[in-house]
This record gives C-alpha cells, sequence and structure tokens, in this order.
C-alpha cells in the first residue's frame, strides 16, 4: 500500500557527500531526505519506509548562499570531564570558532514522494499495516508532525500534504545524474556506510523501484 | 555529476597524452645535482628556462614522481626536494628539523632503490652516505656555485633534482619502476568509490587544485574534511566521503590541467570558470573564451556569426576545428574559500544550447544606440563594471553578482535583482555619462525587465516604441520631450531640468509632472515667435503621449517603473539626436 505525499519549500539543499563542506546539493531530492521527511511525520519501530517514485514538479533552479558556521563539534569527554569536576569551559565560543561556508542550494522546490513501508521485527502484535497506513494518512491530513520536516538541512522547512490524485503534472526533464547517495546503511552501528545507486530522471519522474543499490 | 565528468575528460586527455599517468605530476625545478657514481655531488647546474616575455627566468615544469602533500609534518618526495630534505640544511637555523628532513629523505631513497643495481641508483643512494651537512655551503662554492644560486637554493627554497651521471633522474626508466611499483602500493581500506560505483582503496587526502584566482598559492582543495564539525558517522578525512585513489587523482590532474591552460579560463569576480567538452574540442572552449573575454573587434563580428549558426543547430568550423552542436558542453565555476573551493555552478548542456541562451541574452540587450558607437555587444565586464563606482578605492564589482550574472546568460534564468538595483543606484549618483556607458546602462535595465518582468516584453523594444499605453515608458519620453523644450528655449542654460528634476520625476511623477508641463507652456511660449514649426510638433507629440493616460499621473513608480522610465527617457533621447544626424 503506497501513499503519495507532496513536499515543497522554498530552498532546498541536499549536499554531496563530496562537496559535503561549500555544500554542492544534488539536482533533485535524495531516497535518504525523502525518508526523513517520511519519518518526521510519522514513524514506529514497526515500520520501515522505502521510497518508490520521486516526481519533480517544478524546474530544477540553483542559488548560492554564504552562512557563518562553527568548526568544531561539542565533545562528550569533554562533558564527562567537566561532570567530575574540573573547571573547563564547556562551550563553542562562537566569535573564535566561526567559519564561512559557501552553499549551491536548490530554490522553489516542489517533490511528490511515492513510499511504501515494509514491517520489521519489532512490531507488536496488535500493529498490522492496515493500521499504521491510516495512521499516515490522518497525520497527513492534519499536519502532523513530530518535527518539522525539512529538505536537506534543517534551515530549510518542508511544508507537506497528502497527494490524493493518480497523476502527477512533472516537469519534462530527463537527465542521467550518476552515482546518488541511496541512504545509509545502518546494520552495523560501529560502521555506518553508504549506500549508492545510478540515478536517471524520466520525464521528471526518479524511478527507485527495483534499482541497484551499491554498497 | 562534477567529480564524474572530470574523471572522464582525464580518461579523454590521457589517451591524447596529455596529462601524466598516475603517480606523476609537472612540478617545478630550478636546478640538478650532479652526482658521479660514487655518489660524489660535482656540480649543481641551472635547470630555468625565460618566461614567455623572455626577461625573466623561471624554474621549468618536468614530470615528476607525485610530490606529498605536507604543511608542516616531515615528508620527503622522491627524487626531488628542497634544500631541507637533500643538503639537511638550509641555512635559516632549526637543525633539528632539517636533520630530521634530511634523515626522512635517506630513509625514503633508500628504501626504494634497495631493488634497483644500476649504477645511477646507487649513486643517490651514496649520496646521502657521503654529503657534508655541516659545511655544505662551502662545498657548494668549492664545486663552482656563484652566490646567486646558493641564494636561490638556500633562501628561495628552490627545487633540486637528482642527475646522477649528468642525466635527469627520471630518465633512467628502472628508476621510474621503481617509483611505480612503490606508489600502486597503499595500505588504505576499500569502499565503493562514489564516482566509479567500484569497491577501491580510498583516498584519505585528495590532491590540491592549483589556479583558482584568490584561492591559497599552495593549492585548495575541492574535497576535504579538516575541521571536526565537517565529519560524520565517526568517520575521519576522505572517509566522510569515500573517493577511490584512482579518481582522486583523476579529477584533480583534469581539474589543473583545465585551470593550467591560461587562454581557456575566464575569471568573474570570484569566480574562476573553466569549460570543456566531453571529447576535448578546444574550438568549443576558445569560442567561450572569445565571448567573454576578449574585445577584439574584427574576431567579434565572424564569433557572433559561428555563434548564431551553431545556435539554431549547424554545425561549422572555427579555426579549422570542426565543431558540432549536439557536443556535451561542461561549466564549471569555482569560488575561492580560504583554503577549500566552492562550486559556485556547474552547467551540462549542449554546446549549440548554451549558444542559443547566449544570442538570446544578446536579443535581450539588444538596444538602439548612437551610430558613432561601433557595435552592439556589451561584454560582461563592461556590464559589471557599471554596477560600481569608478572612484571608489575598490572597483571591481561584487563577487556574488559576476557569477550570478554570467550563471544567468548561460542558463536563461533571470537576472540577478542586484544587477539592476546596482545600475540603478549608479544612475542617480552619477547623471552625466558618456555615450557607450549611456547606452550599456539602458541595455540592461531592457535586457533584466523584459526577462524578468514579462509585462514589458511588448513594451520595450530595441528602439523607440511609439504605440505602447505603457505610463513609465511614456513618462520618461515625455521627460526628454520637455527636457528638448526647454534647451531650445534657453540654450545657455547651466542646470536643466535634467539635473533638477530626473530623481524626482521617476519617483514621484504625480508631483512633478503637472509643474513640468506648465514649464514647458513657458517656453513654448517664448519661442513660438522664432520657430513655430517646431513648436506645433512638440506639442502634438506632448499631446499624443499625455492621450494615453488615464486621468492622472501615477503618485509613486515602483522600481520596474523607473527603469521603463528610463528606458522610455533614452529612446526618445536617441530619437531626438539620429534625426539631427539624418539632417
Amino acid at each position: 500500500m503506497s501513499i503519495k505525499v507532496e513536499v515543497w519549500g522554498d530552498y532546498a539543499c541536499f549536499s554531496r557527500p563530496e562537496l559535503k563542506i561549500e555544500r554542492f546539493t544534488y539536482d533533485c531530492i535524495t531516497p535518504s531526505a525523502a525518508r526523513g521527511i517520511l519519518e518526521a511525520v510519522f514513524w514506529h519501530p514497526g515500520l520501515v519506509w522505502v521510497i518508490d517514485k520521486i516526481y519533480i514538479l517544478s524546474p530544477i533552479e540553483f542559488t548560492n548562499i554564504r552562512r557563518n558556521e562553527v568548526k568544531s563539534k561539542l565533545l562528550s569527554s569533554k562533558a564527562k570531564t567537566a561532570m567530575s569536576g574540573k573547571n573547563i569551559d564547556l562551550f563553542i565560543d562562537t566569535t573564535s570558532d566561526i567559519l564561512q561556508r559557501a552553499a549551491t542550494v536548490l530554490k522553489n522546490v516542489h517533490y511528490v514522494i511515492e513510499a511504501h513501508f515494509d514491517m520489521t521485527d519489532k512490531a507488536n502484535q496488535s500493529d498490522n499495516p492496515g493500521k499504521f497506513q491510516e495512521m499516515m494518512k490522518r497525520r497527513l491530513d492534519k499536519g502532523q508532525c513530530y518535527h518539522q520536516p525539512y529538505l536537506g538541512c534543517r534551515e530549510f522547512p518542508a511544508k507537506f500534504r497528502r497527494w490524493e490524485f493518480d497523476a502527477v503534472p512533472t516537469v519534462d526533464i530527463s537527465s542521467d545524474l550518476g552515482l546518488m547517495l541511496y541512504d545509509m546503511d545502518y546494520s552495523d552501528k560501529n560502521n555506518i556506510t553508504p549506500m549508492y545507486f545510478r540515478a536517471k530522471i524520466q520525464n521528471g519522474v526518479l524511478d527507485l523501484t527495483d534499482c541497484e543499490v551499491l554498497k | 555529476m562534477v567529480l564524474q565528468s572530470l574523471v572522464n575528460l582525464y580518461e579523454v586527455l590521457s589517451a591524447k597524452d596529455k596529462v601524466d599517468k598516475q603517480g606523476w605530476a609537472k612540478s617545478k625545478v630550478s636546478y640538478g645535482l650532479v652526482i658521479d657514481e660514487n655518489g660524489i655531488l660535482t656540480n649543481v647546474i641551472s635547470l630555468k628556462t625565460t618566461d614567455k616575455s623572455g626577461k625573466k627566468e623561471i624554474a621549468s615544469q618536468i614530470s615528476l614522481p607525485m610530490p606529498v602533500k605536507r604543511a608542516v609534518n616531515i615528508s620527503a618526495n622522491f627524487l626531488y626536494d628542497t634544500a631541507s630534505y637533500l643538503f639537511g640544511n638550509d641555512l635559516k637555523g632549526k637543525p633539528e628539523r632539517n636533520k630530521q628532513c634530511f634523515e626522512e629523505s635517506k630513509r625514503l631513497h633508500q628504501k626504494l632503490l634497495a631493488e634497483d643495481d644500476s649504477s645511477a641508483a646507487k649513486a643517490i643512494v651514496l649520496y646521502y652516505e657521503n654529503i657534508d651537512i655541516d659545511n655544505i655551503e662551502s662545498y657548494l662554492q668549492e664545486i663552482g656555485c656563484n652566490e646567486n644560486v646558493i641564494t636561490d637554493i638556500f633562501k628561495n627554497g628552490a627545487n633540486l633534482v637528482f642527475m646522477p651521471l649528468g642525466r635527469l633522474a627520471t630518465d633512467y626508466n628502472d628508476i621510474c619502476e621503481c617509483w611505480n611499483c612503490h606508489y600502486g602500493k597503499n595500505e588504505s581500506g576499500s569502499e565503493i568509490c562514489l564516482v566509479t560505483g567500484k569497491k577501491l582503496p580510498v583516498s584519505r587526502l585528495h590532491p590540491v587544485i592549483k589556479g583558482v584566482r584568490g584561492g591559497q598559492s599552495m593549492g585548495t582543495s575541492l574535497v576535504s574534511f579538516d575541521k571536526p564539525a565537517f565529519e560524520s558517522f565517526g568517520k575521519v578525512q576522505g572517509y566522510n566521503s569515500p573517493v577511490s585513489e584512482y579518481a582522486a587523482f583523476a579529477y584533480t590532474t583534469a581539474l589543473n590541467y583545465l585551470l593550467s591552460e591560461s587562454e581557456y579560463v575566464n575569471y568573474f569576480g570570484d569566480t574562476t570558470v573553466v569549460c570543456w567538452t566531453e571529447d576535448d574540442n578546444e574550438g568549443c572552449q576558445d569560442i567561450f573564451a572569445d565571448f567573454f573575454g576578449s574585445s577584439d573587434e574584427l574576431k567579434q563580428k565572424d564569433l557572433w556569426d559561428v555563434i548564431k549558426k551553431l545556435s539554431i543547430g549547424q554545425s561549422i568550423e572555427w579555426n579549422s576545428i570542426p565543431i558540432n552542436p549536439e557536443v556535451k558542453f561542461y561549466i564549471l565555476g569555482l569560488s575561492p574559500n580560504a583554503a577549500r573551493l566552492s562550486v559556485r555552478f556547474f552547467l551540462v548542456n549542449s554546446f549549440g544550447n548554451f549558444m542559443k541562451n547566449v544570442v538570446e541574452h544578446e536579443e535581450n540587450m539588444r538596444i538602439v544606440i548612437p551610430s558613432f558607437l561601433q557595435r552592439t555587444h556589451f561584454p560582461a565586464w563592461k556590464v559589471l563594471r557599471e554596477t560600481v563606482n569608478q572612484n571608489s578605492k575598490n572597483k571591481s564589482a561584487k563577487p556574488q553578482l559576476a557569477g550570478s550574472y554570467i550563471y544567468s546568460i548561460l542558463t536563461g534564468y533571470k537576472y540577478p535583482a542586484t544587477l539592476y538595483d546596482n545600475i540603478m543606484i549608479r544612475i542617480k549618483a552619477e547623471r552625466v555619462v558618456n555615450a557607450e556607458r549611456e547606452a550599456i546602462r539602458a541595455a540592461v535595465i531592457k535586457a533584466f525587465l523584459i526577462r524578468n518582468y514579462p509585462e514589458y516584453k511588448e513594451v520595450l523594444t530595441v528602439s523607440i516604441n511609439n504605440d505602447t499605453n505603457n505610463q513609465a515608458y511614456n513618462l520618461g519620453r515625455l521627460f526628454s520631450i520637455l527636457e528638448e523644450i526647454q534647451s531650445m528655449a534657453n540654450p545657455t542654460i547651466n542646470s536643466t531640468i535634467k539635473d533638477r528634476y530626473f530623481s524626482s520625476a521617476s519617483s514621484t511623477p504625480g508631483a512633478i509632472f503637472p509643474f513640468l508641463l506648465d514649464l514647458a507652456q513657458k517656453h513654448i511660449k517664448k519661442i513660438r515667435t522664432e520657430n513655430q514649426g517646431f513648436c506645433i510638433a512638440k506639442q502634438k507629440e506632448i499631446t499624443d503621449i499625455l492621450s494615453r493616460f488615464d486621468e492622472s499621473f501615477p503618485a509613486r513608480m515602483t522600481m520596474q517603473e523607473k527603469g521603463a522610465f528610463q528606458i522610455g527617457y533614452y529612446h526618445q533621447t536617441q530619437k531626438r539626436y539620429t534625426k539631427k544626424e539624418d539632417k
């Protein structure tokens, strides 16, 4: 049982892993970002979302922005040291830690995500696909979400709505995007590795059913 | 896509033998150390060549083993290095560090040349045993080096290459093989390479890119993860985005090659733009560079014919290189950010399509110009110059603007709003400019309004539009006519209505124009007796324009309407001058 969710926003940045610092976005939403949006709306340990198709409804436009960010992370070891009583600085001083990063982002994005979910072994006795499907539909119609869904980066919020129609008016784009990030492989918690697939957009549709995933 | 396309280009270039094989790179060396078969340094000869102007002596670029990436760490290069590594002494102090460098260099050469029995290889190994580090300066003077050479080696950190038995170390095949064997081995883990899709050893650090204007002279990195904030999932450095050693080498070599061909690299603001075709067709690069770079008059006409033909899908020949408009053309805009590079834009399309966008841009910009100006094509740098105050210290356009402007030309997307805003600011600040600059300003306003605001498409034509009812445009025309009447009535006046009322007429026409029309009537009364024909003609024109307004003048005008006002004024003024020339 698949569901179609319409997603749109002013800006989006699906950063390429290799150009992650001075961000350069993929031409369209990645399956992992799409999964993130769906999980923001509805997630349960008993289900896992699988993206089937991505429909592109607006032309692909880029723009550049520069942002000031920090260059270090807060370390848990520091927090532990502070807990043990030592008098150390447990903060990031943004004025000294500042770093400017450029980003090439997408403008005025508009997608329809077609996805279905598979049950996992963590589902309870009472959970069944029908129940989850109904919950998802209700949440979409009410606009409920656990956190604001975002388009690649949290600074770019996504608006969402259920797409009720069968046909999707996509833009007429056909291109080969080369290798795109499919998702991360979380099977081994200590070594999370990326998975890639060959992305081809045909008439504005990125088809992910039965695609070959390299890992 | 960026890396993938560059790797493909590398393969094409490698097949044509234009780039080095993996493990080798062109590096600068100044002097050769001639060693005899016992490892004694007998001579230091200069390997410098003269540069393009023929005046200065610069270091030669020779194909040498790939340089190691070093900042403050100690890491020796094979067969060539600076004085610290080869002499163990750079006469600048820090003897401890120099000794370590020397030991490292010695260790590397001993290890790599261990298997090689040739006299050249042995000579190099013996060199490290025999060289006297502490008295190096006097030794060099003994063997005949003059003061300049010694200064160059020690003070300027020039690169020195081994020349065992009088020939370059790289001329000996067995020594080269030692390097190739060593370079092939690596200890990094294998993961799926995101460029090739195959499971290959991952490159921990990518080679640097040299040649991007504004970047560090040591080189910048396109892919680098040097700060903790950049790392994810606990991965370090290159493992954050697994790119295989081969792909890393291939894309950086291809990009460095493109950046080294200075005739084909274009600079717009802070963006360095390189371009290439799938099959490395230099004709396309030539056309691109000529269009955006040169201002050669004669070439422009031929260039323009060629561009027009390509835009409609015709194959042509440029400098006897055949060009097919279907060929895939890549344009990459890079801008530096400290030690890193940001991809400003990456465009992929057929060459013909790019030319089509260029032609469309030129059509948008086309406007009537005085006949003494020879051509209508305004190159990008002239347009961008109009956005800046030429009297200020920093005469360059906003870097972001330059990149966006070029992007909009090449893709056909909307022009950047800042382009228009800056031109309007400059117009308000500097009213009187020469004819060419006025034409450029008018052309930019027209192009911007036509493309970004489709309602102006019908209104703003190349030359004057007598039939439109667009209020802003007609007000501009009206202003020009009123100015003409005033100058006819008071030929010797110093400050005309243009000086005093132009800004306010274009911002708040409702308040100003009634006054100006009144003033015009007084002027007409003054000249009625001498030149009745002129008065009647002008009255007719005024009546025609006023009849296109409904009840009143607009109280205020938006930025876009101000632009249309400017164009109307410009067109009417051009018409006035053309008539005079025809007479």
